[in-house]
């Protein structure tokens, strides 16, 4: 029982040393509310180091990890849904909302990132995942492992992404 | 921008560090426990005194129609109360085990949920909820009408409240469903698409 606490105790020092910070992120992408963030923050925290008595090393510790974080957070946004009030929208309506909408300017870096957050927050789910897991710096295989979807799937909707974050963030530098 | 400054950008947030040792979660979700221990028997307690009021309310009428009506309305507000609950169990990670989270991936996991949701709202679920919460309150008045002719009118004025609740109860329930059903043909087109 103390092996076992113990373990638990340094996968979970493990995956906050590396990938605490990513894990706010990832908190942030889905609760804007800085209360109501730092709840679903620490309830992935709970939730990391609860889970850690049952990992048995099938997947990478960062796949866990990733896995845990979103499944928190997809209960979080599930029990605030009826709270929501704009419909989500996919990425396809997204690139065309940026080629037909006058362009607002990004300037400065915050204002991008609010830019990034409001193009994050807008999209459906699944599409959240796979954007904060690329921005993570995830390649599409291993997008796939956490989401559960094949990584050809994943690669298309990358592409898209690209193409969003490049139409959106070069007219938004150039203006 | 490149998509690598994007990255970069997202990656180079300031981000206002989150620390917890092991220790500090084990002391909150002791916390928690206590906390959930404590709305337990809270819960319990009300449960309590509502049967109680229920029985002593059920000692003041002698007509059988509405005695019969009130033990049926108790028994589908309690089976209402149980469904909400283990909805709401349903909806945290903390109902299922913990470990679980890491095992299924995020796809898997969000339609689990959403179905069980969509469920909630429509389908056996939600119409045996309505089926048991129905005939108890249809006696109650029924009897109460027969036993008090002199209010008849009053009663038919709350019958008919009630059935517009009712009717409201179920295009809203439905439409609740239905956001859900279009979130899972939505997972089920991405996972199509390619």
């Amino acid at each position: 029982m103390i092996a076992g606490r113990s373990r638990q105790d340094e996968l979970y020092e493990e995956a906050t040393a590396a990938h605490g910070p990513a894990l706010e992120r990832l908190a942030r992408s889905y609760e804007l509310d800085a209360d109501k963030r730092r709840d679903l923050l620490q309830e992935i925290h709970l939730a990391l180091w609860r889970s850690f008595e049952g990992f048995d090393g099938d997947c990478s510790l960062r796949t866990w990890i990733y896995r845990v974080a979103q499944n928190v957070a997809a209960s979080h946004v599930i029990r605030h849904q009826r709270q929501r009030l704009r419909p989500h929208v996919s990425l396809d309506d997204i690139a065309e909302m940026a080629s037909s909408a006058d362009g607002e300017a990004a300037a400065g870096r915050q204002e991008s990132i609010e830019q990034l957050y409001a193009l994050i927050a807008s999209l459906n789910p699944v599409e959240h995942q796979v954007i904060v897991l690329y921005l993570e710096g995830f390649d599409a295989a291993a997008i796939g492992e956490v989401i559960g979807i094949s990584s050809g799937n994943v690669a298309t909707r990358i592409h898209r992404i690209k193409r969003i974050l490049a139409d959106r963030f070069e007219r938004g530098g150039r203006q | 921008m490149t998509n690598n400054e994007a990255q970069a950008l997202w990656q180079g947030q300031s981000t206002e560090k989150i620390t917890m040792t092991p220790q500090d979660i084990r002391n909150r979700i002791e916390r928690l426990a206590r906390k959930a221990r404590r709305q337990s028997y809270g819960g319990y307690t009300v449960c309590l005194l509502v049967v109680i009021s229920c029985f002593w309310w059920l000692t003041l009428f002698d007509d059988r129609l509405q005695q019969i009506g009130s033990l049926l309305t108790i028994a589908g507000i309690a089976f209402m109360a149980w469904q909400i609950r283990s909805n709401l169990r349903g909806q945290s990670w903390a109902g299922g085990s913990a470990a679980s989270l890491g095992k299924t991936s995020a796809v898997d996991f969000h339609r689990r949920q959403l179905t069980r949701q969509r469920d909630f709202h429509r389908g056996r679920r939600f119409w045996l909820r309505m089926l048991l919460f129905v005939p108890g309150p249809v006696l109650f008045l029924i009897g109460f009408a027969e036993a008090h002719p002199e209010v008849a009118r009053t009663i038919r004025i709350v019958a008919v409240v009630f059935a517009l609740e009712l009717i409201a109860a179920v295009p809203l329930n439905l439409r609740l469903a239905s956001r859900y059903q279009r979130q899972l043909d939505e997972i089920d087109r991405f996972e199509r698409d390619k």
